[in-house]
């Protein structure tokens, strides 16, 4: 029994082994966005030594990876937002059929990864600025 | 402001900003193309360049993240080159701190390997739009020629004819001690 059961274990290495080693050679086909040479500029930035260029692909794909999520979330909350808006006129249809990328939408997204993005709503040249000018006290 | 992405892999960006002016301003400007390439396919027609810069910083900050903690994973296991182990580990870390699905993560750490594995099987490969200049290296002259002794032989030399001609001579005579060392070529101590 338990030498079926290290047998089978094995195999379930085996094929994960041969699985890595395929997505490591098939990761010299996929052409990262992010070039080699920006991503081996900041590893050596950061300490990261490997000879390895498999190595260096597999980060790329993995921020690259990140990159996308991020932006996907961002694109989901731009939707989000443009079907809660009521469409009574056809130019504001025309309009927000243009999908950009904000900054409120990508401190959104940014937020469930853990990074604080925020940005200012506005900025004030005095605490009383905007204030009503006949209550202020001149 | 805003900026429109490239229509096509091959045209630029119109960005009304300066040239790059050191190197770390150099590779945050390739960073931000390689983003605005990779949100592109998405369905956005265009992007608040504040965005788009936050964006990038995320984007460094990440890779920076990445080699720190595969680095030191690799340093406490007594190696200074990182191997896939110590990436895996480090890509764990980084993944369980930003979801809070744990159940997709397996104990052996394969499920992230898995994951980007389904992802570059699931995407085409979008390659970099331009092609980037390597860095110029000119032949650096050593000091295996010269006869100091006390240099070691595979330091490149000093850029001796620069220094002594911005070099001005004193009221006793005195000279600066590399102009004595690459004149005398090590007779000072004789």
């Amino acid at each position: 029994m338990n030498q079926n059961q290290q047998q089978q274990a094995s195999d379930g290495r085996h094929d994960d082994d041969a699985a890595l080693s395929d997505f490591l050679a098939s990761l010299m086909d996929y052409t990262p966005t992010i070039p080699d040479e920006l991503v081996e500029h900041y590893l050596a930035k950061s300490g990261f030594q490997c000879p390895d260029v498999r190595l260096i692909r597999l980060v790329a794909v993995a921020t690259q990876k990140f990159v996308s999520e991020v932006a996907s979330d961002a694109l989901q909350q731009c939707k989000a937002r443009q079907a809660a808006v009521v469409k009574d006129k056809r130019d504001k249809q025309q309009k927000d059929k243009r999908i950009i990328l904000t900054m409120e939408d990508l401190s959104r997204s940014l937020r469930e990864y853990g990074v604080n993005v925020k940005h200012q709503d506005y900025f004030a040249d005095s605490p009383s600025t905007g204030v009503d000018p006949a209550s202020r006290d001149e | 402001m805003k900026a429109k992405f490239p229509s096509k892999p091959k045209t630029h960006l119109h960005l009304h900003q300066e040239e790059p002016q050191n190197p770390s301003e150099f590779s945050f400007a390739i960073a931000r193309i390689a983003v605005s390439q990779i949100c592109q396919p998405m369905g956005y027609k265009a992007t608040q360049l504040s965005a788009l810069n936050a964006l990038t910083v995320v984007a460094t900050k990440y890779l920076e993240a990445i080699a720190k903690s595969a680095s030191s994973l690799a340093n406490t296991s007594n190696r200074t080159q990182s191997n896939l182990l110590d990436l895996t580990l480090a890509l764990h870390h980084l993944v369980t701190l930003h979801t809070s699905s744990l159940f997709s993560i397996s104990s052996s750490g394969g499920g992230i390997i898995r994951d980007l594995a389904d992802f570059v099987s699931f995407n085409d490969g979008i390659p970099f739009a331009k092609p980037i200049p390597g860095p110029q290296i000119t032949s650096i002259p050593s000091w295996a020629s010269s006869s100091s002794s006390h240099v070691p032989k595979w330091l490149p030399r000093f850029p001796g004819s620069v220094i002594s001609c911005s070099v001005n001579e004193r009221k006793c005579g005195e000279r600066l001690w590399e102009d004595l060392v690459l004149g005398g070529g090590g007779t000072v101590w004789s």
